[in-house]
């Protein structure tokens, strides 16, 4: 039974609270020392966590069955980082959305992914390109814009920037995903392969982003095939943030963070699995009391004092037993 | 002895981050249980020196059976 000392005020609703947001439920029992407590540890190791993990230690992923070239993934350690509450919740969408976007992909549509994204910022390199000028092959930014057509499998654009040396340019562009001409990454997902080819032969290394997304599509003058540009448009927050990864990404974070990636995972784990102990110290209170009921020196000592009395009184009772044998 | 040892916790970095999580573990276990506060940060307390003591116990442990090795 709960010391009557404590107000717990509405219980379920306090524990909703301190499970929304660690330390809320106590905040508003009004026990503003455990609310500190647990917000502090509790969230201070979480986002640690995420820290030491750059901001993809945090992700849930549940797939119903092995896609081509994927492993299936489900993520247990979720079920334990999803106890922080708040911080942790947006990835269930997440998952959702992401995997609504496979199914989609499955199924050739990919209604409205063009349109609603590509009219951004664009870095990367344009290759082959002749417009009057000598042969153009190097780093260019500018802006991409869509054209007529920017929905399903098909891109039509334009492409207005300037190289580095401040050269301008304007272009058409076209692409078709199921041609090869046009090739997006992911829309959601919490870090993607954004290596551009030309990095792969001179480095060797392969570049992953999360708010980045690889584009690369076919360079025109009207129809006929003047080159590629190959690059990164932006990925919004909302699109990254506690996105699902696959296979190819977890391999590049463990090797890029190696222990401390799992340092990471444990980190956020516990967090999660702390604030289990604190829901449930809002909805029923302190597990062993109020805490001044018996205290635990007062209760060694006594303990000790005992045994002490004890043995003084043990010769007495014994010299009575040998007195009353002889 | 004692520096060989510091020098060994010092390259395994990763030990390090075991306190502030002992510190925390402790801090909410203990909140969990009781509400004075003096009797939280006490056997919190208590509770953080198991915690480290074990762990600095097998560490040692460990060491000396891989002294060899």
């Amino acid at each position: 039974m709960t010391d009557p000392r404590i107000k717990l005020r509405n219980p379920v609703l306090a524990a909703l609270l301190a499970f929304l947001f660690p330390g809320a439920g106590h905040a508003y029992q009004r026990r503003y020392f455990k609310a500190a407590i647990y917000s502090v540890c509790v969230l201070g190791i979480y986002f640690w966590g995420c820290s030491l993990g750059e901001a993809k230690a945090v992700h849930f992923r549940w797939d119903e069955h092995a896609e081509d070239g994927q492993s299936r993934q489900r993520t247990f350690g979720y079920l334990a980082q999803v106890g922080v509450g708040l911080p942790a919740l947006p990835a269930v969408a997440q998952q959702l959305r992401y995997s609504n976007q496979r199914d989609a992909e499955g199924s050739d549509q990919q209604r409205g992914e063009i349109l609603e994204e590509i009219d951004s910022e664009f870095t990367g390199r344009l290759n082959h390109v002749e417009m009057g000028h000598p042969e153009i092959t190097g780093r260019v930014s500018g802006v991409i814009r869509v054209g007529d057509y920017g929905y399903g499998t098909e891109f039509e654009g334009t492409f207005t920037g300037q190289t580095t040396d401040g050269n301008p340019l304007q272009f058409d562009l076209l692409g078709s995903r199921n041609s090869g001409s046009l090739q997006l990454g992911d829309r959601i997902t919490g870090l993607d392969n954004v290596t551009m080819s030309e990095l792969v032969l001179e480095q060797q290394e392969l570049d992953f982003a999360g708010d980045r997304r690889r584009f690369f599509v076919r360079v025109v003058d009207k129809t006929t095939d003047l080159g590629m540009i190959e690059g990164t448009i932006p990925r919004p927050f909302y699109n990254h943030y506690l996105a699902p990864l696959d296979d190819e990404s977890l391999q590049y974070l463990n090797g890029k963070l190696g222990k401390q990636y799992e340092l990471a995972l444990v980190y956020t784990w516990i967090a999660g699995l702390l604030n289990i102990l604190a829901v449930w110290d809002a909805f029923q209170g302190p597990a062993y009391g109020y805490g001044d009921e018996e205290p635990e020196e007062e209760s060694d000592e006594k303990s000790s004092k005992k045994a002490e009395s004890a043995d003084a009184d043990a010769p007495e009772a014994a010299t009575a037993a040998a007195g009353a044998t002889s | 002895m004692i520096s060989s040892l510091l020098l060994l916790a010092a390259a395994q970095n990763t030990m390090w981050y075991v306190l502030p999580l002992a510190g925390a573990i402790s801090l909410v276990y203990s909140a969990s249980r009781y509400e004075l506060t003096e009797r939280i940060l006490r056997r919190a307390l208590r509770l953080f020196l198991t915690i480290t003591g074990f762990m600095l116990a097998v560490f040692v442990i460990l060491w000396l059976l891989s002294a060899n090795l």
